[in-house]
């Protein structure tokens, strides 16, 4: 634990780091603190002041049911961040506990993981995605489980490795030796070299989730109207893109600042933590 | 040569596992979709014995196992079913619609490259220079740049402000243009990076200052020696590349009414028409399977000790 958080300071020296952690700080803050930042609700509907472009009232205009641009934009904050932590944090469990499985004990428990590891891997995330959201019907629970069932085997493939090499170091023998069950082997010895790793590829994790998750939702089969997601705005908005072009432009700048904010993150503890690690 | 060729066949049975999991998979999402094609018969004069005769007709009363292999033998024989919206056949929808995708994907990787591949050449090769800097930085926003709204953003400026090109729709090559753009800057920034970093790499080993110590001229080590080898992963990632690739078209043909299997896709999944969906997820699982597994054999036939690493697993 001390070592991580040695890392982590070491990190803060860097400047990739630095900008990724404030960006994604200015995000979690926004997500909170919704209620207090929006001066509207999400859903306050006024036909009358329909399709109002940008003013002192309305900072981002008003979409075509009268409803605040800027507060939906705030409150979807809650949503990509909701939908990206949990379905992260699902497939990090999945993948790394795959992973730490199939290198640790080889043989057909090992052959069986990689072929399911093989199987998602070959197939278009986004696509599998729409597959498994089309099976299980539109809703934000579902497109979290499809983004962690499709997003699971890059933890897998790069634990794996690592833990079969693991396995074989000297001090791992002497706690065989010593008669340390395999499940301690791996949660005492094992697992802790993982951590590095398992964060940098999370963090790295969390931009690809947000743009899948409005991606679903622009498609129609993640949150449903009148939910704030940004994908759904943008949806929305595609029919008065003539009249209203400010509906459509800021969602998309609040999705790309979210994820380069991660990737910034996501990098800056790669190149402390793991810098050899290619992905 | 011997060793290539027992590890291309052990890739290519890989992949055949690959598919039939895939297609036990998709049979398994229908198969657990409520209600059955029978059900779907919206008939009054339908009684209790006729349904129970059209499932046996049909080999819905059998086990699950026997029904899928009914279904994938005549997947193998190109019948994908028929759509429930309009009775066509799923083959057929998707054999009319499958050129429009395979025109805008195979333009954007093309396009891609042709761009990518130069600029990440001179930006390795110039490495810490303001143009390498300024690189780095392009390629994380427009990595950060969802499809779909860099879709709508280029409809805002070529066709509503400058009205220079056609909304959507598909009228010829102009029609062309912004969906392949729309699908081009995402993708391109990590094959510019790919390439950046694999000169980057090249540079740093001995053939390179041998060759510089020996006095080639600058130009000659660059092609011959720098980008001849920095090509080789750049070469193998655009097969590696479809799958994102095919994802992408399914969003940007959504946006630009791109007649192709994407936006096929997408109308059925608004529509419930499962068969297609099926059908399409299983075309486009195909293509991605037999894209990567080429990009994997060439790998191995640049790379022998990929091929010793494969080889060596039991498939």
């Amino acid at each position: 634990m001390i070592a991580i958080f040695r890392a982590l300071l070491a990190a803060c020296r860097s400047k990739t780091f630095s900008a990724g952690s404030i960006m994604m700080l200015s995000v979690i803050f926004t997500a909170l603190f919704a209620d207090w930042i929006a001066p509207f609700t999400y859903d306050e509907m006024n036909i009358m002041d329909a399709l109002q472009p940008p003013s002192k009232v309305h900072l981002l205009g008003t979409d075509h049911l009268g409803r605040d641009c800027f507060s939906r934009l705030v409150y979807g904050t809650r949503i990509a961040l909701k939908v990206c932590v949990i379905a992260v944090s699902i497939q990090t469990i999945v993948g790394v506990v795959l992973g730490l499985l199939a290198g640790f004990f080889g043989g057909w428990q090992d052959r069986i993981i990689i072929f399911f590891t093989d199987v998602i891997w070959a197939l278009p995330p986004i696509v599998l995605a729409i597959a498994i959201c089309t099976m299980l019907g539109p809703s934000l629970t579902n497109v979290i489980i499809a983004i962690a069932a499709v997003s699971w085997a890059q933890f897998t493939r790069i634990v794996r490795p690592k833990t079969q090499a693991l396995k074989n170091m000297p001090y791992v023998e002497a706690a065989r030796a010593l008669g340390e069950s395999k499940f301690s082997i791996i949660v005492r010895y094992i697992f802790p070299n993982i951590i590095p790793v398992t964060i940098v590829l999370s963090t790295l994790a969390l931009p690809v989730a947000v743009i899948n998750t409005t991606a679903l939702g622009f498609l129609g089969l993640g949150a449903q109207p009148p939910q704030p997601d940004w994908g759904v705005i943008l949806y929305e908005s595609m029919t008065y893109i003539r009249k209203a072009p400010w509906i459509s432009i800021f969602p998309g700048l609040a999705i790309i600042y979210m994820v380069v904010g991660f990737n910034l993150l996501g990098e800056g503890l790669r190149d402390v933590m793991d810098p050899r690690l290619k992905v | 040569m011997n060793d290539l060729a027992a590890y291309a066949i052990r890739r290519t049975f890989q992949s055949i596992f690959i598919v039939l999991a895939v297609t036990i998979m998709l049979f398994a999402i229908m198969h657990m979709m409520p209600g059955d094609p029978i059900q779907l018969i919206d008939n009054p004069r339908l009684d209790e014995a006729t349904t129970a005769k059209l499932r046996a007709r049909w080999g819905l009363d059998k086990p699950a196992v026997i029904q899928y292999i009914y279904w994938l033998g005549n997947v193998v024989q190109g019948d994908l079913g028929r759509s429930i919206t309009n009775g066509q056949s799923v083959s057929v929808l998707l054999a009319a619609r499958l050129p429009a995708t395979l025109q805008l994907t195979l333009s954007a990787l093309l396009l891609q490259y042709i761009i990518a591949v130069p600029l990440g050449l001179l930006a390795g090769y110039r490495q810490g220079s303001f143009f390498d800097k300024s690189a780095v930085v392009v390629t994380s926003i427009l990595r950060a740049i969802p499809f779909f709204w860099l879709g709508i953003i280029m409809i805002l400026i070529f066709a509503v402000t400058f009205r220079i090109l056609p909304v959507s729709g598909y009228w010829g090559m102009k029609s062309l243009i912004l969906p392949v753009l729309t699908l081009t800057l995402p993708t391109l920034a990590d094959t510019l990076r790919l390439t950046r970093s694999e000169v980057l790499e090249v540079l740093r080993e001995k053939h390179v200052t041998t060759a510089v110590a020996k006095g080639l001229r600058r130009r000659a080590v660059i092609l011959r020696h720098v980008l001849l080898n920095a090509m080789v992963p750049v070469t193998v990632m655009f097969f590696l590349s479809v799958p994102w690739l095919i994802g992408g078209s399914v969003i940007v043909e959504t946006i630009f009414a791109w007649p192709g299997t994407g936006r096929l896709l997408w109308k059925a999944i608004s529509a419930q028409d499962y068969p297609v969906v099926q059908g399409i997820i299983l075309m486009i699982s195909l293509l991605t399977v037999i894209s990567t597994t080429i990009g994997d054999i060439l790998t191995g036939l640049i790379d022998p000790r990929i091929r010793a690493e494969l080889g060596g697993r039991a498939a």
